[in-house]
């Protein structure tokens, strides 16, 4: 394939199986021989997009339009229907803002396991430890607990520690925007445009059309599930 | 190239080993005794059922009936757990399987570092006890603790790998693997006998865990050569099940998000 390109998938479709469950012994009980209670449900259908390296791609679409699967599939967390195909050039990485921590261990901890996890070693993750610390602004409670942490904390110490991660493609998922208060924001977009977005393929799905706008160099727009738009971001913005 | 490969390995080890620490740390956070329960819960154990066998049951005049259960729980207890926890293993860490695609054996490898690691504080405190009360007699048969042990991470990994897949389809199986667990105890000789096995029910050393039970008493206790037909079928059929275990949990594993 061409080395120019970063993400290509080809004829995604993906249907769920839902298993509805009656609440009751007896429901449950006969639903389990006669196969009752199954739906199908196409969450998508015919997706073909050939993502190129270094690009800024956005995915906008009303709830329920499929672009969460779409970044699973992108990611590989879950297979497509037989007869898709994904490739993927580099490292992939989703980045969302409820990810990752294990609320019984400290920032300090949850540092150390989410950085290994993006791929730092053990050396580089103690040299940065400090540094992250201070970013995330949480000098004070680097050794509580994280459960005992605002969801503002915890989502500046997430993208504190994303910010030294080592992927090639970053699936962001309302990962960007939003990220604790004025201040931090402000920090946060300029570290984000210095150090992240150089080099980097990122897919970013959001409701924000604001951010969209201002970074995306393509758009792509779903609905249920199938492509309507792919193009400019003012102009596909326009068709939503 | 090289350096980039043997970066990412190191970056993989690494992750194991923290993952490893993390699953031990977590398990005793919290509790005041911390990681002292890790040591106190085997040895309530092992207590209780020598009270019991010695006094109320058996009737049992041989005090080392108690390093003859304390070999078998604590083996039996790193099965047990092991293969308990990686029940649930998926649907733990679906927060990071969810964000990026890392192989999922290294989990694996974390559960069985974890539990194994706790399993070898055990026994070096069976080997303290031992020195401590009795006057054992050690030679170089502990050597043979090495396969021994290697072919109980292997069977238990296969079992895990065979639990934590199908689970991704079968919620019940939870509990179905508690009764297992249950029946199990008491087919394996944690605290009966191994020799009626040897007199009448030959078939049950096909068990590994059975076979591996009895093996790490022959050398540990009774200072001799393990009984080396039933430790290589065990070895065997381990092998067996690791290898068959973690292609089924490749293959059969990829849906395990959608279900979980």
């Amino acid at each position: 394939m061409d080395n120019d390109i970063a993400i290509k998938l080809e004829n995604i479709n993906k249907t769920f199986v839902l298993h509805d469950r009656g609440n009751t012994i007896r429901d449950r009980f006969f639903s389990l021989f006669s196969g009752k209670g199954t739906r199908k449900l196409k969450a998508l259908q015919n997706v073909t997009v050939e993502i190129k390296k270094g690009e800024f791609f956005g995915i906008i679409g009303l709830n329920g339009s499929g672009k969460s699967t779409l970044v699973q599939i992108m990611n590989k967390a879950i297979p497509p229907d037989k007869g898709g195909r994904v490739i993927t050039n580099g490292r992939t990485m989703r980045l969302a803002l409820g990810m990752g921590f294990n609320d019984e261990l400290t920032a300090r901890q949850n540092i150390m396991l989410n950085s290994s996890v993006l791929g730092m070693s053990i050396k580089e993750i103690k040299s940065k430890m400090n540094e992250i610390i201070d970013f995330a602004e949480l000098k004070e409670f680097a050794d509580t607990p994280v459960k005992y942490y605002s969801s503002g904390m915890k989502s500046k110490l997430m993208f504190s520690i994303a910010v030294n991660a080592e992927a090639d493609i970053f699936l962001m998922d309302e990962f960007f925007g939003g990220v604790g208060d004025q201040n931090f924001h402000k920090k946060a977009d300029a570290i984000f445009h210095d150090r992240f977005v150089k080099g980097k393929t990122i897919i970013h799905v959001s409701h924000q059309l604001e951010t969209i706008r201002k970074y995306c160099d393509r758009v792509m727009l779903l609905e249920k599930g199938k492509i309507i738009a792919i193009g400019k971001p003012d102009e596909v913005i326009d068709k939503m | 190239m090289l350096i980039k490969i043997s970066r990412n390995f190191r970056n993989r080890l690494e992750r194991i080993y923290l993952f490893a620490n993390t699953d031990y740390y977590v398990r005793y956070y919290g509790s005041k005794l911390g990681i002292l329960w890790a040591f106190l819960n085997p040895f309530f154990q092992i207590l209780i059922y020598y009270l019991v066998f010695t006094y109320l049951i058996f009737k049992i005049k041989d005090p080392s009936f108690i390093l003859y259960l304390f070999t078998g729980v604590i083996t039996w207890q790193f099965f047990s757990e092991t293969t308990n926890s990686s029940i649930r293993l998926f649907l733990k860490q679906r927060y990071i399987l969810q964000n990026i695609a890392l192989p999922k054996v290294d989990f694996f490898w974390s559960l069985i570092g974890s539990k194994f690691w706790g399993y070898l504080i055990n026994f070096l405190i069976f080997i303290l006890f031992d020195f401590l009360f009795f006057k054992p007699v050690f030679s170089s048969n502990l050597l043979y603790l090495l396969p021994i042990w290697i072919g109980l991470i292997l069977f238990t990994l296969g079992v895990s790998f065979i639990l934590s897949t199908l689970y991704v389809y079968l919620n019940d199986l939870s509990h179905l693997w508690d009764i297992t667990l249950m029946a199990g105890f008491w087919a394996v000789p944690i605290i009966w006998d191994y020799h009626i096995i040897y007199n009448n029910y030959s078939f049950m050393l096909l068990n590994p865990v059975t076979a591996f039970i009895i093996n790490i008493r022959q050398v540990v206790l009774e200072n001799s050569t393990p009984d080396l037909k039933s430790l290589f079928t065990a070895l065997a059929i381990s092998l067996v099940f690791a290898v068959s275990g973690y292609y089924f949990m490749k293959f059969k594993s990829k849906k395990a998000l959608e279900f979980l």
